[in-house]
């Protein structure tokens, strides 16, 4: 392997997500000398491969998969770490016929034991054959498996002792799945997002299309490759458009954030997205020399998206950095979810964020946005500020709808509903059927909340109980799940949601029913669950112990987050904000 | 090089830094669940220890360590291991 960085330009024509197939674009991006390079947290270069190795690669794990004797269609998890590995066998399956699903590694600090049972479930859900990880996890992937008569499970070390079969390979076709995305479930009840290559590579199109890119792009990313944005922006938008790009280990950018800005100053590259939580570590781990040090100056699209964007932080991450040459406009704000494939709409090019305030008052009692001017100090009280995301991608619409269905007019508040190419075709296996999530003449309720004004997308808040802490997704089952585990509480005792903290970031809340009066008890209860909810999540979480019959039901006597939530926020005054405006 | 005793004692001086509220570290206490602090903390904290103990900790040996006590044998075969 090569210790010197795949180049930014090369010979080839540029072709741009014109493809059929995940397997043809990397065909035709082998012909070239682009490709992808891997960074330690410490800066080092350990590995570098090429698209021409990456297809050679992938065909060689293409026919030893033949030999494992699987079914068309089958899925292969693949535990996805920043390494090579993950594109060979990604492309492999590609090769194959086979369905990737990309999955998790361990991420959490002595989160050893919870992993197993999270991959279990990933595994069964997925109904996979064949799970491939880094051998460090060789144990957590074994114990994982027992019992789920997988056909293989190991390192890519231990799978290249299959001998090849060769026979003649029939890639994926466009109608055929891309791969199966677990990024939108919760940890306990996973639905794996189909997607199939028409809709990826449509996705990929419009994006590409958008970003307007050129020879002379090179990427870097530090996300996660299980993850929509790290897998279908990062890795797959570079192999369609034979664009190399620079990776840095997720942990290691979470541990040295200023790595990230490091690699876009020496590949001087142009392109990197990131959630705002990305761009807020970055600035608040940066020092005075590395300002002097950097030059951000060839970085023309700052994406960011994932999770609900506040410019304030952004401004301020491109302020410390204006003296690196960071500009601005680069940001490039963008709204979409997994069920989309990855991108709904994305913010015009070169013109930053583009943000309004609106009038709460109005939001909150009419549903309606009345922009309002807001600045100085004669800044109102109830007001609240939305980032812009844009317009929906070509051949897709967008449509704002009440709770009864109907289509709202602009500047209305409502459900954010999405029809075009990209989306999904449904949820994997035991999550199949959800008319209720996307209809029969292919509506897809994002379960977010927005208006639209001048056919650009705004996105105000969430319907979906989905909790985003640090851009990860947090499920409110998964938070009930584990007060529950403990002896005082009974199922149905929790419901867990989130508000805004005052640092505008939204903060995990569980209000939960206790009997018991005893206050040291009582504090004891609390210690526990809080212990569980860090040693499994990694979050804070406020934990609030109320008297029985305080969490609020439906009519049909289901718990309602919504209304639980309103109670909480009424019951201890917590400041009303953007989060919170609409049903 | 350092006993264990006494990367241990530093070690727990370190995070006794970073701990929130009451807690009192010792070698038994759970990084994850008793510092009081999140994950993305965790790591800035964790970026610490390898400045203040001048190594660099592989990230996949994370999921395997609980305790205070875990995370300084991790230290101990690096530093073993540099002899």
């Amino acid at each position: 392997m090569s210790v010197i960085p795949t180049p930014t330009e090369h010979h080839l024509v540029r072709r741009y997500a014109d493809f059929t197939t995940l397997a043809e674009a990397l065909d035709y991006a082998a012909l070239g000398h682009t490709g992808c390079n891997f960074y330690a947290g410490t800066g080092e270069l350990f590995a570098v491969l090429p698209y021409s190795e990456l297809r050679d690669d992938a065909l060689a794990i293409a026919y030893r998969l033949h030999s494992l004797g699987l079914k068309r269609g089958d899925r292969v998890a693949l535990v996805a770490e920043t390494h090579p590995n993950f594109q060979r066998f990604f492309f492999g399956c590609q090769y194959a016929g086979l369905v990737p699903v990309p999955v998790p590694p361990p991420l959490q600090l002595g989160g050893g034991s919870e992993y197993i049972n999270h991959l279990r479930r990933l595994l069964t859900d997925s109904q996979a054959r064949v799970c491939v990880g880094p051998s460090e996890y060789g144990a957590f992937l074994a114990e994982a498996s027992e019992g789920l008569h997988l056909q293989f499970i190991g390192s890519a070390k231990s799978f290249s002792k299959f001998a090849a079969n060769p026979v003649k390979l029939d890639p994926l076709e466009a109608n055929e799945l891309a791969h199966l995305q677990y990024t939108s479930g919760s940890t306990r009840f996973p639905r794996g997002v189909m997607i199939t290559q028409r809709a990826v590579m449509s996705n990929l199109s419009c994006t590409i299309d958008h970003l307007q890119m050129t020879p002379e792009d090179r990427a870097v990313s530090w996300l996660p490759y299980y993850h929509d944005m790290g897998l279908v922006g990062l890795v797959l938008a570079p192999i369609v458009s034979q664009m190399s790009v620079d990776y840095l280990g997720t942990r290691e950018f979470a541990m040295r954030p200023r790595q990230w800005l490091v690699r876009m100053s020496e590949s001087k590259a142009t392109i990197s997205f990131g959630p705002p939580f990305g761009y807020e570590l970055c600035a608040r781990r940066l020092r005075r020399e590395d300002v002097e040090m950097l030059d951000l100056s060839a970085w023309r699209v700052a994406g960011v998206g994932a999770e609900t964007i506040r410019s304030e932080p952004l401004l301020s991450f491109a302020e410390e950095l204006a003296l690196s040459g960071f500009d601005k406009r680069a940001f490039l704000p963008c709204y979409g979810l997994a069920e989309s494939s990855l991108a709904v709409s994305f913010a015009p090019l070169n013109q930053g964020l583009r943000s309004e305030w609106v009038d709460g008052k109005h939001l909150s009692e009419t549903q309606r946005a009345v922009p309002i001017a807001n600045e100085g100090p004669l800044k109102l009280s109830r007001s609240n500020q939305f980032v812009n995301c844009g317009q929906p991608l070509p051949g897709h619409q967008v449509a704002i709808r009440d709770e009864s269905g109907l289509e709202l007019p602009e500047r209305y508040c409502g459900s954010v509903y999405v029809r075009g190419p990209s989306v999904m075709s449904g949820y994997f296996g035991d999550g199949g059927n959800h008319p209720d999530v996307l209809s029969e003449d292919g509506w897809l309720d994002t379960g977010d909340i927005g208006y639209c004004a001048g056919g650009d997308i705004i996105i105000t808040g969430r319907k979906k109980d989905l909790i985003i802490i640090n851009g990860r997704n947090i499920w409110p089952q998964d938070l009930e799940y584990l007060a529950e585990q403990e002896p005082e509480v009974r199922p149905g005792d929790a419901s867990a949601f989130s508000v805004p903290g005052p640092d505008g970031h939204e903060k995990a809340v569980i209000v939960i029913q206790c009997r018991e009066a005893n206050v040291e008890k009582r504090r004891n209860l609390v210690e526990r669950i809080d212990r569980a909810i860090r040693a499994d999540l990694g979050i804070d979480c406020i934990i609030d112990l109320v008297p029985l019959h305080t969490l609020i039901r439906t009519s049909s006597g289901k718990l309602s987050r919504f209304r639980t939530r309103e109670d909480f926020i009424d019951r201890n005054d917590w400041d009303q904000s953007p989060m919170l405006a609409v049903s | 090089m350092q006993s264990f005793e006494e990367n241990l004692a530093k070690l727990c001086v370190l995070l006794q830094e970073h701990a929130k509220g009451d807690v009192v570290v010792n070698s038994d206490t759970r990084l994850s669940s008793e510092l009081g602090i999140d994950s993305a903390r965790l790591m800035e904290v964790l970026l610490e220890v390898e400045d203040a103990f001048d190594v660099s900790i592989p990230l996949n040996v994370l999921p395997n360590v609980y305790t205070v006590s875990d995370l300084c044998s991790e230290l101990q075969k690096i530093l073993g291991a540099r002899r």
